[in-house]
């Protein structure tokens, strides 16, 4: 995972109350986010959510019905003004399907008065060097979504926005995406990304935004959301038969534990802060020789880290 | 801005199944057109016909306006070939989702808008001068094969009328088309978008010609055949050409707002 690099350079993206109405049907409801200079953000939600629905109010392709925003210091009003230094990706990739790869990309070059010189380079920065004068029709969906990739690189965009990237990727082109978004990923730039692949999200997005039912359920660095509700400590002993003289021996040393099948559980959330890996392999190392001392035999005792998929979902089970 | 629209445009309109397709189209509308004038001609028309469209006389085809009659009778089916050519243009941005990847890299709608149709109508000018020049040939060797006296053709005048009969044609194609393309704008759907089009410029307006004494002057398929051939006898040239641009600017209105506030959602 990127290092974090927020800077005090005003936030690529933010909103202030953006709602969009569809009738009577609110599918944004008055959402407030913001993505710090320099990030990686992931953009998470159930199907929905309202993700495509924001992304395309954040490239104005679709009319706020309330609140307002900032693209790259300009106002949502104003997407003329900061669209040409936006690149984007949007739901599946969409192109004319009887021209090339590469005349794909001259068409938009073009539309967007950037020069056709870096296609090639583009092409080839996403897998697609061999394949670029083959009609669109003739790509696969792993291909199409690459191409979408370049044509969002078009122009060397200061802020990218990537609606899906991986979808249609088989685990290699998924690799090779992580391995793109990352190398993408420098201190100029800053990438929103929204995606249903948490384990990539987990692994590439420095910041992350959830969504549910149009409203923000959570905005911060990834860490923090990993670390709600806390890493647990995982014990086994080498006679099952010691195992209620260990779980008295946590208690009075302040950790409460529960049984996991034959073994024992620790919740660390209330012990040790958010990301403070010290103090975790502290708590491990004051309970072995805790265990060592009492003449139990330990023959599991490891950490377990929650996953991106487990804290996303814990929180949607406390928003729904 | 409406430059950098114009050209990608045109890199789009030059590919070979565009330019194969609706080349191969227009010259076959064209030689229709063309050879229905000729082979339907009279020597002497000696009897009223029932019809609506009554056949050309060889006196009319051996004038100096003969070489380019056919052309002038092909003109409303190429119109309506331009009539869908640039609904299509639209509607399948829409279908295929491109418009949103055009908007994201040029966001001033109108601008996208006008450089498209301007791209579309530079197209359809040249579309015409190629048809005009092919429809010119297939008269030369028809009048030749049905003894047509073709000396009127030779002269200064014919070349007049050539050059009158492009512009009337290149007037009421370019009316056609943005007809068209601000009906895709409003409709959306290419099926239904030419579900709509081409019903009302074919049969029903048809029917109302039959039916109403006033047709050729307010019906619009029927008013942009009367500027392509110059005028008729029941309505002028310059009549239809007043309704023809009134009809153009209220759709170019309507359309222009419409696709300029909406929401991109496809």
């Amino acid at each position: 995972m990127k290092t974090q690099t927020v800077t005090a350079l005003s936030p690529p993206v933010k909103t202030s109350g953006l709602t969009k109405r569809y009738g009577a049907r609110t599918v944004v409801d008055s959402l407030d986010i913001e993505v710090p200079h320099g990030a990686v953000a992931g953009f998470v939600g159930p199907n929905g959510a309202g993700k495509t629905t924001t992304l395309r109010m954040l490239l104005g392709l679709v009319r706020p019905s309330a609140g307002h925003g900032q693209v790259l210091s300009r106002p949502l009003t104003e997407p003329q003004r900061y669209l040409g230094r936006v690149g984007a990706l949007i739901e599946s990739p969409a192109f004319y399907p009887g021209l090339s790869g590469e005349r794909n990309l001259a068409v938009l070059a073009t539309l967007g008065g950037f020069g056709k010189t870096q296609i090639p380079a583009l092409l080839r920065q996403v897998g697609l060097a061999g394949r670029g004068a083959d009609p669109y029709r003739t790509y696969s969906l792993g291909m199409k979504q690459r191409l979408g990739i370049a044509a969002a690189l078009l122009g060397d965009p200061l802020l990218l926005i990537l609606d899906e990237p991986g979808n249609g990727l088989d685990p290699a082109g998924i690799k090779d995406m992580r391995g793109l978004l990352r190398s993408l990923a420098d201190d100029r730039r800053t990438i929103l990304v929204s995606s249903h692949q948490l384990a990539e999200v987990q692994q590439v997005c420095d910041w992350l935004i959830v969504i549910d039912h149009g409203r923000r359920v959570f905005q911060g660095p990834t860490a923090e959301l990993l670390a709600m509700g806390g890493d647990e400590l995982v014990l086994g002993c080498e006679d099952p038969a010691d195992l209620a003289r260990l779980q008295a021996l946590l208690t009075r040393r302040g950790l409460p534990s529960s049984h996991l099948g034959d073994r024992l559980r620790v919740g660390l959330g209330d012990l040790v802060a958010a990301g403070d890996e010290d103090g975790v392999a502290r708590v491990v190392a004051d309970t072995n020789r805790a265990a060592a001392a009492e003449g139990i035999a330990l023959v599991e005792l490891s950490v377990q880290r929650r996953n991106l998929e487990e804290s996303f979902l814990t929180l949607l089970g406390g928003t729904r | 801005m409406i430059i950098r629209t114009f050209r990608a445009e045109l890199l789009k309109l030059r590919r070979r199944a565009v330019l194969a397709g609706g080349g191969a189209t227009l010259a076959a509308l064209t030689l229709l057109g063309t050879s229905l004038t000729f082979v339907t001609a009279k020597r002497v028309v000696t009897a009223p016909h029932s019809g609506q469209y009554p056949p050309e006389t060889f006196t009319k085809l051996a004038r100096a306006s003969g070489l380019t009659l056919g052309f002038g009778n092909a003109i409303f089916m190429i119109g309506v070939l331009v009539f869908v050519v640039f609904l299509t243009s639209v509607t399948l941005e829409y279908g295929q989702g491109t418009l949103r990847v055009l908007l994201a890299r040029q966001p001033r709608r109108a601008e996208l808008l006008t450089g498209k149709a301007l791209a579309l109508l530079a197209a359809t000018a040249a579309a015409l001068a190629a048809a005009e020049a092919l429809s010119m040939a297939a008269a030369i060797a028809l009048a030749h094969m049905r003894g047509i006296d073709t000396t009127g053709w030779l002269s200064e005048a014919a070349l007049s009328h050539a050059a009158a009969q492009y512009g009337n044609a290149l007037l009421s194609c370019a009316c056609y088309g943005l007809l068209g393309l601000m009906l895709g704008v409003l409709v959306r759907s290419t099926p239904i978008a030419l579900g709509i089009g081409l019903a009302w410029l074919l049969p029903v307006e048809r029917i109302l010609e039959n039916s109403w004494s006033g047709a050729d002057h307010w019906l619009p398929g029927l008013v942009l055949g009367v500027v392509g051939s110059g005028g008729t006898t029941a309505v002028t040239y310059q009549a239809a050409v007043a309704v023809a641009i009134a009809y153009v600017a209220v759709a170019i209105l309507v359309g222009g707002i419409t696709f300029s506030r909406r929401d991109v959602t496809a």
